[in-house]
């Protein structure tokens, strides 16, 4: 007994420490560092200076931090419609029992596994260019003028290019998942529908999206994460902290590490950064305790 | 002969009812084609040509890859995200490995608990991490070292590294176990020499899935290797993208673009079906 005792503590005790040292340690740390003015990232806690919660009052007067906020909103919600929407529609077109399944899977996922720089480097340097660009091209080769003439990377219209591109590297993932879903779905109930004579439309409202509830709920929890966590495209879409792409974890980034914030002459600390991340925390959480709340999970 | 071409014929109407559906995939199929298609060839070509729309007029031009990896240090951010990447899959393994075991085979108190933590750690998002993180880094003087990244990535990656292999664990027969302890094994030698060879699927598609993740990283990359010699393929792409205003080597640019596509688009070539197999086998059991 004392053996088995010794075997388990030894085998665990390496990811035990991950977890403590990487994960539990600094997620306090952080919010307590959110109650504090911090000047710089390696004070240690003594240097600290108590403060409530003026970081979280000051983050929602500054004016670049609400329109980050406004931008996450956005993204969550007009983005997470359209890109799961689409993921939705793929998955189901792939299900529905056309030739070359695997193909189109492996194909929808693939800009997942491409390292977001390249992809986002791929869309900026060519399908956005106005000069060479892909788009430039074809909607000058279709005549459509009003297109062929539109500022992709112009500021006003980055949020809009930054989506296309986050949504066309995103929609493979949401799709993997959902047609793992419905793939579990007995084909009984398709077959007992046909029998009584229901088309592709009404199988997909009365069958699949039902059946799919656990499902939807998780890839909407994960895409929340996804979209809390907007970093890269975020930043590779921004050439001087465009407050179009903006968002909170590029906040945070800017006031902690980065240096064009310093020029807007705001009073921002350390602190500050930390604040922004208990933020998202709590949006994340919020979000899924909401869901949880909406759609009970049957299976459990 | 005639009951063949009717079948045949009834196949074809069943497959014109997916028109809309083969039309919206091909769309799909043919900007991804399109887009990847042209990357290749401009980084073939020369800058001149790229920006005249007249793509390899002058043949191939080997020497962008040369350029973008000797002149703007492409080499030195490959060499460094294979170290990172490699490394990090190892020390993955070696720390899940032993702790997943444990937890889908071996009954103690508490291991309710422990599983859920590990659950709970996954959605812990970095921001709540990484300003801890690079004060523990810089008391520690890791700051401009490679074991900063090569130690986050493993750390990081250690939860759903549990999480993944507990399924395949918890899968192996009971009776192994058993005939190895009859046999005189300890619990380390059984775990080594017969249950860790066993789980090897669940180990290499867990192993593929660390590398591109840890490949394509961005955020801690960004942090932590902030010189030169540290940078991974993906800050360091970002760097060559930066200094292109002043350069203006577009077709180096794209070159490297293609260089730091090319690991992981050629392993989900051969892996495709692995890959996605763990995607949905992580993501819906979870």
């Amino acid at each position: 007994m004392h053996k088995k005792k010794w075997f388990v503590i030894r085998f665990l005790t390496p990811a035990m420490l991950c977890l403590l040292v990487i994960f539990l340690y600094p997620m306090v740390r952080t919010v307590l560092m959110s109650f504090h003015k911090v000047g710089f990232v390696t004070d240690s806690m003594k240097e600290w200076k108590f403060v409530r919660l003026d970081n979280y009052v000051k983050l929602m007067t500054s004016p670049l931090f609400r329109q980050s906020l406004v931008n996450i909103l956005k993204i969550w919600l007009i983005g997470g419609v359209v890109i799961l929407g689409l993921a939705m529609l793929y998955s189901v077109i792939i299900t529905s029992g056309i030739k070359g399944k695997n193909f189109w899977r492996s194909m929808l996922y693939l800009p997942h596994i491409i390292s977001s720089v390249a992809l986002a480097t791929m869309w900026l340097q060519y399908v956005f260019d106005n000069q060479y660009g892909l788009l430039k091209r074809l909607f000058t080769f279709l005549y459509w003028d009003a297109m062929a003439q539109f500022q992709w990377t112009a500021p006003e219209n980055l949020f809009l290019s930054m989506m296309i591109a986050y949504g066309y590297a995103g929609v493979g993932f949401y799709m993997l998942i959902m047609v793992a879903g419905i793939d579990g779905i007995s084909e009984d109930y398709y077959e007992a529908s046909r029998i009584e004579g229901a088309g592709m439309v009404k199988q997909f409202f009365y069958i699949t999206l039902p059946m799919l509830k656990d499902i939807i709920k998780r890839t909407i929890i994960l895409y929340s994460a996804a979209a809390a966590g907007f970093f890269v495209y975020s930043t590779l879409f921004s050439f001087n902290m465009e407050n179009a792409t903006v968002t909170p974890m590029v906040y945070m980034y800017e006031v902690v590490f980065g240096s064009s914030i310093g020029t807007t002459a705001e009073d921002l600390n350390v602190g500050a950064g930390a604040a922004a991340g208990v933020l998202i925390m709590a949006l994340v959480l919020i979000v899924n305790a909401v869901l949880n709340r909406l759609i009970p999970t049957e299976s459990e | 002969m005639k009951n063949k071409e009717s079948n045949f014929r009834r196949e074809t109407r069943k497959q014109a009812r997916f028109f809309p559906g083969y039309l919206l995939l091909l769309l799909w199929l043919a900007f991804t084609v399109a887009m990847i298609g042209w990357i290749v060839l401009a980084s073939f070509s020369t800058t001149k040509e790229i920006f005249n729309n007249e793509i390899l007029h002058s043949g191939f031009h080997f020497e962008n890859y040369a350029n973008v990896l000797s002149k703007h240090k492409m080499s030195v951010y490959f060499i460094n995200s294979i170290i990172y990447s490699l490394s990090g899959c190892a020390g993955i393994i070696l720390i899940s490995a032993p702790a997943a075991y444990v937890l889908a085979r071996v009954v103690f108190k508490g291991k309710n608990l422990v599983n859920n933590v590990f659950v709970v750690s996954m959605s812990i998002p970095s921001v709540m991490l990484i300003l801890p993180l690079f004060k523990m880094a810089t008391s520690l003087g890791l700051i401009g070292s490679r074991w900063t990244l090569i130690i986050l990535y493993i750390c990081t990656n250690v939860p759903f590294g549990v999480f993944f292999l507990i399924g395949f664990f918890a899968s192996l027969p009971k009776a192994l176990e058993e005939a190895a302890e009859i046999d005189g094994c300890t619990p380390d030698q059984a775990f080594w020499k017969i249950m860790f060879p066993l789980a090897q699927p669940g180990i290499m598609t867990l192993t593929i899935f660390n590398f591109i993740t840890i490949w394509n990283e961005y955020f801690m990359a960004l942090i932590f290797a902030n010189k030169t010699e540290l940078r991974t393929v993906s800050t360091g792409l970002q760097a060559i993208v930066q200094s292109m205003k002043y350069s203006g080597d577009w077709a180096g640019l794209f070159a490297g673009v293609i260089i730091v596509f090319l690991p992981t688009f050629l392993l989900y070539l051969f892996l495709s079906k692995r890959i996605i197999a763990g995607v949905t086998g992580g993501a819906v059991k979870g």
